[in-house]
């Protein structure tokens, strides 16, 4: 069974291949308990227990091939995408991404001339990422992402206090960021060249919550110094590309993501065909 | 027979919400360079490369820090190196309890003067700046568009803390001449500590005295370009690392040679005297 449709998994992956799932993951996505019925659905590969998923359960599912990267790419990868608390490495750290577009507000202090140059650079970014869509907002109502500054009304109370520029993200169960806001101190960034600089530094980095690199040069937007000449470099868009792909799981844990690397090489390495992953489409 | 593993993503994690701020542990050593174009690269150094789905990506390190400078000094004329670290770390270093780190700015200074500074006091430090132009790595112009500066010279009513008695001065005109007294800055540092925009204010009272006005202005400016520190007793009224500084016509040597250090080489990350003695002695 496994190889007649794995065979066919690589002309058509969407209609003809079995799903599974381990019991927990089943449990939490679904939100009820596996049955005597469901047991007979178990496959056991190595020490897991895999629910296999039904018709009804599946058709909310898209497979992507795993995308290959060496291993000094994920080495610089897992440095900006795993953002450790307090600096310290955790297993537990997740990525985080975006799932819906984002919708940016911008506050009525933020000038004509200063919207018009940030949105040129969200839409650079648009246009070479997949799955990262990001447009203004003209109503707040509609928006999931606001730019404002200090002399403005405060849209974020956990922003109050903060007497710089920070943006503060939210994200929920699945480490989907859903909500931001960016706060500048106009006061201190007095002019709109420190503005916009710091605006887009900031906005790059809530993408995917990163933590910024020491060792980058000061030209990536994924470095943490600062440059004149600034630009999102061939680099930070294969980082950023591949942040979006979904040649990977998303929202995983650093444990996790390791795990399904070593498992997916070791799968094309031994198998000469790639695992294929699959994502639940809300 | 192939077994081909299908993964699904379910997402269990909790939502939170977080600050931006996240850095990694600190390497002393220059920084990446990272280039689909080899031609981009000087290839002076030991290179690796990583493999995306679609293009080759060559990695290089900047070049190793140049102190050829801090050591020419060393040997010529060591009280000066004693200045420097002093000015610079402020006695610290990162076995202290608070440890002050190098501060360089990372682009050219443009400085915007508020319009109630007298003409002719602009003028004057115009010219007492002149001299530095040939500081490496380092460079100052003056602009009357505030959205182009990233250094903004500020009058306010706002009341300074007078420092003179930390800095030990009980004579009334000396303290009167300290620039803590009436006037202070505050720089706005990049992720690396470097400095990207400084705000330097001045309490209004100060326009009544113009020699004082230029004096301090001078000063201030001095001190800002590297976040320098004063030093208690040093006996050099003609630099500005002197609390009792005295109006100069023209940049003392000690502290041209100050500057030159400082910029003699640009470190992306800011180091601590325990990583400068680590570098001067490599």
């Amino acid at each position: 069974m496994p190889n007649a449709q794995g065979q066919e998994h690589e002309a058509h992956p969407h209609n003809n291949m079995v799903n599974y799932m381990t019991v927990q993951d089943y449990k939490n996505r679904f939100q009820r308990e596996l049955t005597k019925q469901d047991s007979l659905n178990f496959v056991i590969i190595k020490n897991d227990t895999l629910v296999t998923l039904l018709e009804k359960d599946r058709y909310k599912v898209v497979s992507v091939a795993y995308e290959y990267k060496d291993d000094t790419f994920l080495k610089y990868y897992k440095e900006v995408a795993f953002n450790h608390p307090n600096d310290s490495v955790s297993e537990e750290t997740s990525m985080k991404y975006w799932k819906d577009d984002l919708k940016i507000y911008f506050s009525n202090t933020v000038s004509k001339h200063e919207k018009k140059s940030i949105l040129e650079f969200t839409h650079q970014i648009s246009n070479q990422v997949d799955s990262l869509s990001i447009y203004e907002a003209k109503h707040i109502k509609d928006a999931n992402y606001v730019i404002y500054y200090a002399s403005d009304f405060e849209y974020d109370a956990n922003l109050a206090k903060n007497k710089d520029a920070s943006f503060w993200v939210y994200w929920n169960g699945g480490n989907q960021l859903n909500k931001a806001f960016l706060k500048v101190n106009d006061e201190k960034y007095f002019s709109e060249a420190l503005r916009l600089a710091k605006i887009k530094t900031l906005l790059f980095q809530s993408l995917g919550y990163f933590s910024l690199s020491k060792e980058f040069e000061c030209q990536s937007y994924f470095s943490n110094c600062y440059s004149n000449d600034k630009q999102l470099t061939n680099f930070d868009f294969e980082l950023l590309k591949y942040h979006y792909s979904y040649g990977i799981c998303k929202g995983t844990s650093l444990a996790t993501f390791e795990d399904q690397h070593k498992r997916a090489q070791k799968a094309l390495k031994e198998h000469k065909r790639p695992t294929y992953f699959s994502h639940i489409i809300d | 027979m192939y077994l081909f593993y299908f993964y699904i993503l379910v997402c269990v994690y909790a939502g939170e919400a977080q600050d931006a701020s996240a850095t990694w542990d600190h390497v002393a050593e220059p920084r990446l360079k990272l280039e689909d174009d080899l031609n981009a690269l000087e290839r002076n150094s030991e290179m690796a490369y990583t493999v995306s789905s679609k293009d080759t990506f060559y990695v290089e390190r900047g070049k190793p820090f140049d102190m050829s400078y801090f050591k020419t000094i060393m040997r010529t004329n060591p009280d000066l190196i004693g200045y420097y670290m002093k000015s610079a770390f402020y006695f610290t270093a990162s076995n202290s309890s608070y440890n002050y780190r190098s501060r360089q700015w990372m682009v050219p200074v443009k400085i915007y003067f508020d319009k109630d500074i007298p003409r002719n006091i602009k003028k004057e430090v115009e010219k007492f700046y002149k001299n530095i132009e040939d500081v490496p790595n380092f460079s100052i112009s003056f602009t009357n568009d505030i959205d182009k500066a990233n250094y903004q010279i500020k009058l306010t009513n706002a009341i300074m803390i007078d420092e003179a008695e930390r800095y030990g001065i009980t004579d009334e005109f000396k303290a009167r001449r300290l620039f803590f007294n009436g006037c202070n800055y505050t720089v706005i540092s990049d992720g690396s500590k470097n400095i990207m925009g400084c705000t330097l204010k001045i309490n209004k009272k100060e326009l009544e005295d113009p020699s004082i006005l230029l004096s301090k202005i001078k000063q201030g400016l001095f001190l800002s370009f590297g976040r320098f520190f004063m030093i208690n007793g040093i006996q050099l009224n003609e630099s500005f690392l002197s609390a009792t500084y005295e109006n100069q016509d023209t940049l003392s040597l000690v502290d041209l040679e100050i500057l030159k250090m400082h910029y003699s080489q640009i470190f992306d990350e800011s180091i601590d005297a325990s990583e400068f003695i680590q570098l001067l002695h490599h």
